[in-house]
C-alpha cells in the first residue's frame, strides 16, 4: 500500500504554477519604498473609478425616493430607508432565484469537474483506438463560437428533447467542458506513469486508479475548473432567458432582470435588488478569494 | 516486498503485444463513448443544424421553406444587419485595444507593487469580474442617468453638463465600452500579473547591473516574456467582445436609433422576437466563418511575431 499513498502529494506540490504575490527585490529599501508608494498613489484614480459605482449603489439603495434623485451628493443616507428592501423582498422572489441558481450551478459544476477528471485521465494516460481523433474532435468544439450553435441548440433542447422550462436544460450544456478536459489532461501529463502502473500491478482497475489516485492528485486543477465553471454558470443569462418561462424556475440573473424592468420607476428598489443579488456573491468571493484568484490564474494561463 | 519485485519484472503493464487484442477497460469505454456522444449531440449536431437551418425560412412552428442561399442574399441587402456588423466591429476596435492596454499597464504595476496594498487593489479590481452582468447594468443604468445624484452633483461641482450617454446615439456605444472595460479590467490584469511574476528575478537583476531603466526593462524583458499571454488574451477578448450580448440586451436594447444594435443582439432579436430562425441561423453561420478567418489570421500574425 505504501506505493499507493506515498507519492500522493506529488501533484499538489510540484505541478501547477504558484501565484507569487510578494518576493524580495533588488533595490535598496528606501528607494523602493518611495517608488512603491508613488505607484500605489498613481493607480488610485483607476481604483476610485472601479470602486465608486459599488459604493454609490450601496449608499443609494438606502435612500428615500426624494433623496435618491437629489442633486446633492450624499455619501451617507440622511435616514436609512429600509422600505426599498422590504418592497423588493415582497415583490421579487430573490430567495427562490438564489436557490435555483445554486442548485443549477451545483449540478453543472459537479458534473463538469467529474467529466474533466475522467476525460483528462483518459487522454493523458490511456491508450485506445481512435484516441487522437476523439481528442481533436473535442478540442475543435472550442473553436465554435457560442452564437454559431445557439439557435439549433435551442431547437434541440426545446423541441427535440422537450426540456424547455426544466433545471436539466440549464445543467446539460455544462456537463462536459472541452476547456476543462484540455487543462486536466495537461495537468495529468506531468504525473509519472509509475504511480499508475504500480497500482495496476497491485490489482487496481482503471476505476479504482481514477478515484483513488487521479482524483486526489488532480484536486488543484479541478478546484480551478470548479471556480471557473461556477462563475460562468451562475452568471449565465442568455441561455436561461430563452429556456425558462415560468418564474418558479427563474435564476438570479432572470429575476434581477425582472426587477429592473418592472420597477424602472423606482431606482431605489432596483438598487436594493441589485445589492441583494450582489452581496452574497461578494461575501463568497471574499471568503474564497485566494482560491478564486489562484484558480483563474492557473486556468487562464494554461488556456 | 513481493509487489516491488513484481514491478521490476514487469516494467510496463500497459503496452506489450497483448494490447491490440484486449477489449478496452470499462473505464475507457464509458469515458470515450460518453464524451463522444455528448459532443456529437450537443456540439456537432447543432453545428450542422445551423448550416442546414440557415438555408430555410423557418419559424420553428410551421413547415420550413427551402430558400437555398436566399437568407445570405437577404443579409447582403439588410441595412440593419450591415449596420449591426459595423457596430460590432466598431465596438471591438475601440474596446479591445483600450482595455487590453489598461489591463497590461495595471498588471505590470501591480506586479511591481510588492507591498500590502497590492492585495487590496487586486480584490477591488477583481470585484467587477465576479459581479453578474445584470447587477453591473442595474448599477450603471442608474449611474448614467443624469437624474441620479452623482452625475448631477458632479455637474454642479465642475460645471460640465453630463447628459445621459445611453440616450445619445453618439455616446451610447462608448458608455457600453466603459462598462465592459470596468468589468474586465481586473481579469486581464491578473493574468498579466501572474505572467510577470513568473519571470525569473535574475533577469531584472542583471539588467539593473547593466544600467537598464524601468522602461527598457519592460520592453526588453517583461514584454517578450508575456507575449504568449498577450496573444492568447487578445484573441479571447476579440472573440468575446464580438459576441458580447448581456450589456447591450439589458442596458441599451440596440438604441438609440440602432447605434448599439450589435450583431449578436440583432441575431437574437431576429430569432426570438421576429421568429426568423432560418435567417438568424444564416447570420450565425456567417459569424462563425468570419471568426474562423479572423482567428486564423490572428494566429498567423501572433506566430510570426513570436518567432522573430
Amino acid at each position: 500500500m505504501g506505493t499507493l499513498e506515498g507519492p500522493g502529494g506529488v501533484g499538489a506540490g510540484a505541478v501547477g504554477p504558484d501565484v507569487r504575490i510578494s518576493r524580495s527585490t533588488f533595490y535598496s529599501k528606501a528607494r523602493r519604498n518611495m517608488g512603491a508608494w508613488l505607484i500605489v498613489i498613481g493607480i488610485m484614480p483607476l481604483a476610485i473609478i472601479v470602486a465608486v459605482p459599488f459604493v454609490w449603489m450601496y449608499v443609494s439603495s438606502f435612500k428615500s425616493p426624494a433623496e435618491i434623485i437629489s442633486r446633492e451628493i450624499t455619501w451617507f443616507p440622511s435616514e436609512f430607508y429600509w422600505t426599498n428592501y422590504v418592497q423588493v423582498w415582497e415583490l421579487a422572489h430573490l430567495m427562490r432565484a438564489y436557490t435555483n441558481s445554486v442548485v443549477v450551478s451545483f449540478f453543472a459544476v459537479g458534473s463538469a469537474v467529474f467529466t474533466s477528471a475522467m476525460c483528462g485521465f483518459l487522454f493523458a494516460k490511456k491508450n485506445f483506438w481512435g484516441k487522437n481523433a476523439l481528442f481533436i474532435f473535442i478540442l475543435s468544439t472550442l473553436m465554435v463560437p457560442y452564437f454559431a450553435i445557439f439557435i439549433p441548440s435551442f431547437f434541440l433542447y426545446a423541441r427535440f428533447l422537450g426540456l424547455k422550462d426544466t433545471y436539466l436544460s440549464l445543467i446539460l450544456p455544462f456537463v462536459f467542458t472541452p476547456f476543462g478536459i484540455l487543462i486536466t489532461r495537461q495537468f495529468l501529463h506531468s504525473i509519472p506513469n509509475e504511480l499508475i502502473d504500480s497500482a495496476t500491478v497491485d490489482g487496481a482497475g482503471d476505476w479504482k486508479v481514477f478515484f483513488h489516485i487521479i482524483m486526489p492528485l488532480a484536486k488543484p486543477i479541478l478546484a480551478a475548473i470548479a471556480i471557473l465553471q461556477f462563475l460562468g454558470v451562475f452568471n449565465e443569462f442568455l441561455w436561461p432567458l430563452v429556456m425558462i418561462d415560468s418564474r418558479d424556475l427563474f435564476t438570479l440573473p432572470l429575476e434581477l432582470r425582472f426587477i429592473s424592468s418592472a420597477q424602472y420607476q423606482h431606482p431605489g428598489r432596483i438598487l436594493s435588488g441589485a445589492v441583494m443579488g450582489l452581496t452574497p456573491i461578494v461575501v463568497f468571493f471574499l471568503i474564497f478569494q485566494r482560491h478564486i484568484v489562484q484558480g483563474i490564474s492557473m486556468t487562464g494561463l494554461k488556456g | 516486498m513481493a509487489v516491488k519485485q513484481k514491478e521490476k519484472a514487469l516494467p510496463s503493464v500497459s503496452g506489450g503485444p497483448r494490447r491490440g487484442l484486449r477489449l478496452p477497460s470499462s473505464f475507457i469505454l464509458v469515458a470515450a463513448i460518453s464524451s463522444f456522444a455528448y459532443f456529437l449531440v450537443f456540439f456537432l449536431g447543432p453545428f450542422i443544424g445551423a448550416m442546414v437551418i440557415g438555408l430555410f425560412n423557418w419559424d420553428l412552428l410551421s413547415t420550413a421553406i427551402f430558400l437555398g442561399t436566399g437568407n445570405f442574399e437577404t443579409m447582403a441587402e439588410d441595412k440593419i444587419f450591415l449596420n449591426s456588423l459595423k457596430v460590432s466591429f466598431l465596438f471591438v476596435a475601440i474596446e479591445v485595444p483600450i482595455v487590453l492596454s489598461l489591463q497590461l499597464i495595471l498588471g505590470a504595476i501591480l506586479a511591481k507593487m510588492r507591498m500590502a496594498p497590492q492585495k487590496t487593489y487586486l480584490t477591488l479590481f477583481f470585484l467587477p469580474v465576479i459581479t453578474p452582468w445584470l447587477v453591473a447594468v442595474m448599477m450603471f443604468t442608474f449611474l448614467f442617468d443624469s437624474g441620479a445624484g452623482l452625475p448631477a452633483g458632479i455637474e454642479d461641482l465642475l460645471g460640465i453638463h453630463v447628459a445621459n450617454p445611453l440616450a445619445s446615439p453618439k455616446a451610447a456605444l462608448y458608455a457600453v465600452v466603459f462598462v465592459t472595460g470596468w468589468k474586465f479590467l481586473g481579469y486581464g490584469a491578473l493574468l498579466f500579473l501572474v505572467g510577470i511574476n513568473e519571470i525569473p528575478d535574475h533577469l531584472y537583476e542583471a539588467a539593473t547591473i547593466d544600467g537598464a531603466g524601468g522602461v527598457k526593462q519592460f520592453t526588453k524583458i517583461t514584454w517578450p516574456m508575456i507575449m504568449p499571454i498577450f496573444v492568447a488574451l487578445s484573441i479571447t477578448s476579440f472573440i468575446g467582445a464580438l459576441q458580447i450580448f448581456d450589456p447591450f440586451f439589458v442596458m441599451t436594447e440596440g438604441g438609440p436609433s440602432d447605434s448599439t444594435r450589435t450583431f449578436s443582439l440583432y441575431l437574437y432579436q431576429q430569432a426570438f422576437d421576429k421568429l426568423r430562425f432560418g435567417y438568424a441561423s444564416a447570420m450565425a453561420f456567417f459569424m462563425f466563418v468570419l471568426l474562423l478567418v479572423i482567428s486564423v489570421i490572428q494566429l498567423a500574425i501572433g506566430r510570426a511575431k513570436w518567432e522573430h
